[in-house]
């Protein structure tokens, strides 16, 4: 059994004290130590941002990628070892803004990997920018009349683009987090979440009072029905996105693995697991075509 | 008389005419029979309509070029014969339809003998005018004098899987086609030379892009992610189309950056992992190989160079990428760049560019130019074995000691000849941590400046040895010293070649190399051949001297250096080079 020291390394967050990113990182090690998954046989990708140094601050396999492309780096990390458990962090200016069209294509494409997106609506690392979250009328040091564009509707644009999975948390609801983690890496496909997790040093706005006032928990709302996808569109737009808990979920479609094997049958095992030359009857039966 | 050792077949029209197909038929057969073809297509990039040409040329012995003087032209309209007539040689032949008028005053004198047949009229007699490329390849194998069963057959063959009756119909426009040129023939005046019948060769005839996809398949790369783009996308094509049998996941991703950073997260997890692309492509992955220099990831980018800048001329060959595949990325950017010098080298020097990934741990951009990728060549057949798979430093999990958290696996050891021991999630014991932020010797980020300085010195420091273990030229030296040293890259090694013997034959010494290793340069590697060479001739088909540049930078005596530049989308022929050195001497 793992336990959650077992994820825990010496580097000391470079976050600010009292940043959401403690809480979410928090949730991660409760989800992993109750699913019982070993360190090596994890993979925590990310971008580029306050929130994507998370990756450092495991004791698993970590890789710190480049602004906005964790999720296709990700991707090919699961499609080459099946075997591991890929997790994908990172803020909204990653995956919503220089990531976006990864992101729309990484739901689209199913692969079965979990994406968790600290979304604090502001540019933190870069200290204090406007990002596509942001609330209209949000003053920044690249909004200083207030933001003026409508804020991306994420939730709503992820179940559009197809998604199988998608849900949304605000990092102080731990026990509601890591369930949905947990359901998001057990999920057979892409996994979706988005945590609301306050910037106490940049968006004086959005603080931990201001979620606890406008959030409303689904389990609240009557008659919710996460397998209903018009309904979760329609509630998304009556709570202008501030829900909390399993939004939208589809559990027959298959991954983008098993819709790929189902076109040309299934890998007998990770591809890592044989990294040799074809035999030389494949070989052949292949240069034959061009004799 | 010196009998013929080769004949250059060309064929124009308009694209959808089958003017392709029809040289695929033709080029297929000859390789089966034994000839060494090369064969090249000029096509517009769209899809349907533009002018487009097959040429195929057939030789006894193995050759690298389509060449330059045409022996039969066959022209189905007017443009092939205005803008391809001047090309045929003295004595050769143009055959055209009926309506065609060649204007003879433009071919400067040349004595040229013309078919006009009514080659429309022949393919309507099968209902159809798309049938003229048919009846073009009947008057092509009477012209040429080969035997019609195995075209028979191949026409049989092709046009099985619709219907016996247009299986008939194309054979009778075949046999129109021979028979009226074989009516035609005293109209010729002279009876066209035949090539004889070589001794059946073990080979295949195959583009570029195909052998470079048989080539990763040959060094166990069963992972690809790619973008499509001309003059590539053949690869990846190819790669799908076999994935179910070669047991590999390709992916088509989003963009370039997508499948740059796919690739690199699949090898970070230990598979040999490739994305192919052109130029516009390349400058997509720049932010991303970066990273991979930075965090030692053993990626290969293939870039099929194209004509640029920009969208530049999407069907043109240029070798213009030079100088972004050595440095596009930001930073001190620790790369390896190679370049295949044949359709051949396109499979064995895929196979070292993963064998040069994994032992330096990091990018490698392999090379070709549009020539290599989109034309076809008759190459002796590949053997499987010839180059076996190498994969440096990678660490076995069961000789891992024991780790102990919270210390990190060292992947970025600070070694000797520069290069760390390796391993790939799932290892336990291995756990490491990866970044594009500067690091220490477990990849946690680190910023002191001692540790970027070791950490940058080590990453440099790795790629000493390389023009060591790696063929860094083709060497087709055969004088001590020379008035010339010829040097060249990817597809010009045929033209230089050629341009050689003719050279030689006006008595001058020509030595000639032709450069696999670009980056790191191959400095040490060059200088015996370059101090004994009166003058160098560096030819590239670029207007800015890319490579001229990298022999300024690295080699001693720079007045010896001139260049010979081609921009214009077409390959070097030998009688440009010839020019082009006579200029210099």
């Amino acid at each position: 059994m793992t336990v959650a020291a077992d994820y825990k390394n010496d580097i000391r967050p470079n976050w600010c004290p009292g940043c959401g990113h403690y809480g979410v990182q928090a949730a991660i090690t409760d989800a992993l130590t109750e699913l019982n998954i070993a360190p090596e046989q994890m993979a925590l990708i990310s971008g580029i941002g306050c929130s994507s140094r998370i990756g450092g601050y495991f004791y698993t396999y970590g890789s710190h990628t480049t602004h906005g492309r964790a999720l296709p780096y990700a991707q090919g990390v699961k499609l080459a070892n099946d075997d591991l458990t890929v997790l994908v962090a990172g803020g909204d200016g990653d995956a919503y803004a220089i990531g976006v069209g990864h992101t729309v294509h990484a739901i689209k494409r199913n692969v079965n990997i979990t994406y968790i997106v600290m979304d604090n609506h502001v540019y933190g690392l870069t200290k204090g920018q406007t990002s596509p979250r942001s609330d209209i009328g949000f003053v920044t040091k690249t909004s200083p009349k207030g933001s003026f564009e409508t804020p991306l509707p994420i939730c709503e644009t992820a179940i559009a683009s197809g998604a199988t999975f998608v849900a949304q948390s605000y990092m102080i609801n731990r026990a509601e987090l890591v369930d949905l983690i947990k359901k998001g890496i057990q999920h057979d496909g892409f996994s979706f979440i988005n945590v609301f997790s306050p910037c106490v040093t940049y968006n004086k706005r959005n603080s931990y009072d201001w979620f606890k006032e406008h959030l409303t928990s689904l389990a609240d709302v009557d008659g919710y029905d996460s397998s209903d996808r018009s309904l979760a569109m329609a509630t998304l737009h009556k709570y202008d996105g501030l829900l909390t808990g399993l939004v939208y979920h589809e559990d027959n479609r298959g991954s983008f693995e098993e819709a790929m094997a189902s076109v040309n049958g299934a890998h007998a095992q990770a591809l890592v697991k044989t990294v040799e030359k074809p035999s030389a009857e494949l070989f052949a039966s292949l240069c034959q075509e061009f004799k | 008389m010196e009998k013929r050792k080769d004949f250059i077949w060309k064929m124009g029209g308009q694209q959808g005419e089958g003017i392709e197909s029809c040289g695929e038929i033709m080029a297929t057969i000859l390789a089966k029979e034994g000839y060494s073809l090369y064969s090249q297509r000029l096509f517009a990039s769209r899809i349907k309509g533009g002018h487009t040409t097959f040429g195929l040329r057939i030789a006894l012995e193995p050759i690298m070029t389509v060449g330059e003087s045409v022996d039969f032209l066959v022209a189905l309209d007017q443009e092939t014969v205005d803008k391809h007539g001047d090309e045929v040689r003295h004595g050769g032949y143009i055959i055209c339809d009926s309506k065609v008028k060649p204007d003879f005053s433009k071919f400067d004198g040349k004595p040229i003998h013309c078919l006009a047949l009514p080659i429309s009229e022949t393919a309507l007699k099968q209902g159809t005018l798309l049938m003229r490329n048919i009846v073009s390849l009947g008057m092509s194998v009477a012209l040429l004098g080969f035997e019609k069963a195995p075209f028979r057959d191949a026409i049989a063959a092709k046009f099985q899987k619709k219907s016996q009756e247009i299986v008939d119909k194309n054979l009778q426009a075949f046999e129109d086609g021979y028979a009226l040129v074989l009516e035609q023939k005293e109209q010729l005046g002279a009876e066209p030379d035949t090539l004889p019948v070589p001794e059946k060769k073990d080979q295949m005839f195959l583009l570029g892009n195909e052998a470079i996809a048989l080539g990763a398949i040959a060094a166990g790369s069963r992972f690809m992610a790619s973008y499509p783009i001309t003059p590539a996308s053949e690869v990846m094509e190819y790669m799908i189309k076999k994935m179910d049998k070669i047991d590999a996941t390709v992916e088509q991703t989003e963009d370039e950056i997508a499948s740059c950073m796919t690739a690199m997260g699949a090898a970070y997890a230990g598979v040999r992992a490739f994305t192919c692309t052109s130029g516009p492509g390349l400058s997509l992955m720049a932010e991303s190989l970066s990273m991979a220099s930075m965090a030692e990831i053993p990626v290969v980018v293939i870039d099929v160079q194209r004509s640029g800048p920009s969208t530049g001329m999407a069907t043109k060959v240029e070798q213009s990428d030079i100088n972004a595949a050595c440095h596009n990325a930001h930073g001190d950017y620790a790369n390896i760049v190679i370049s295949p010098t044949s359709i051949e080298e396109c499979f064995y020097e895929i196979q070292k560019a993963f064998n040069l990934a994994e032992r330096y741990q990091c990018p490698v951009i392999f090379m070709p130019d549009l020539q290599q990728g989109l034309n076809k060549q008759s190459v002796p057949s590949f053997d499987l074995n010839r180059v076996p798979i190498e994969r440096g430093k990678l660490v076995k999990e069961a000789d891992l000691p024991a780790l102990e958290r919270p210390h990190y696996f060292k992947r970025f050891e600070l070694t000797e000849d520069g290069i760390s021991p390796r391993t790939i999630p799932g290892m336990k014991n291995g756990l490491f941590l990866s970044t594009g932020l500067e690091h220490n010797e477990e990849g946690k980020p680190a910023e002191a400046p001692s540790m970027h300085v070791s950490q940058t010195d080590k990453r440099f420091r790795k790629l000493e040895t390389v023009a060591d273990y790696y063929d860094p030229f083709l060497n087709n030296a055969d004088h001590d010293a020379c008035d010339v040293l010829l040097i060249g890259i990817a597809s010009s090694r045929g033209a230089l070649e050629e341009a050689k013997v003719r050279l030689e034959a006006d008595g001058v010494k020509v030595n000639h190399l032709q450069l696999r290793l670009i980056k790191p340069f191959p400095t040490k590697q060059l200088l015996p051949f370059y101090t004994k060479a009166k003058k160098v001739v560096i030819c590239e088909q670029n207007a800015t001297e890319q490579l001229t540049d990298m022999f300024r930078i690295h080699m001693p005596d720079k007045d010896k250096i001139a260049s010979c530049l081609k921009y214009d989308g077409n390959p070097f022929t030998a009688s440009y080079v010839v020019n082009a050195v006579k200029e210099v001497l």
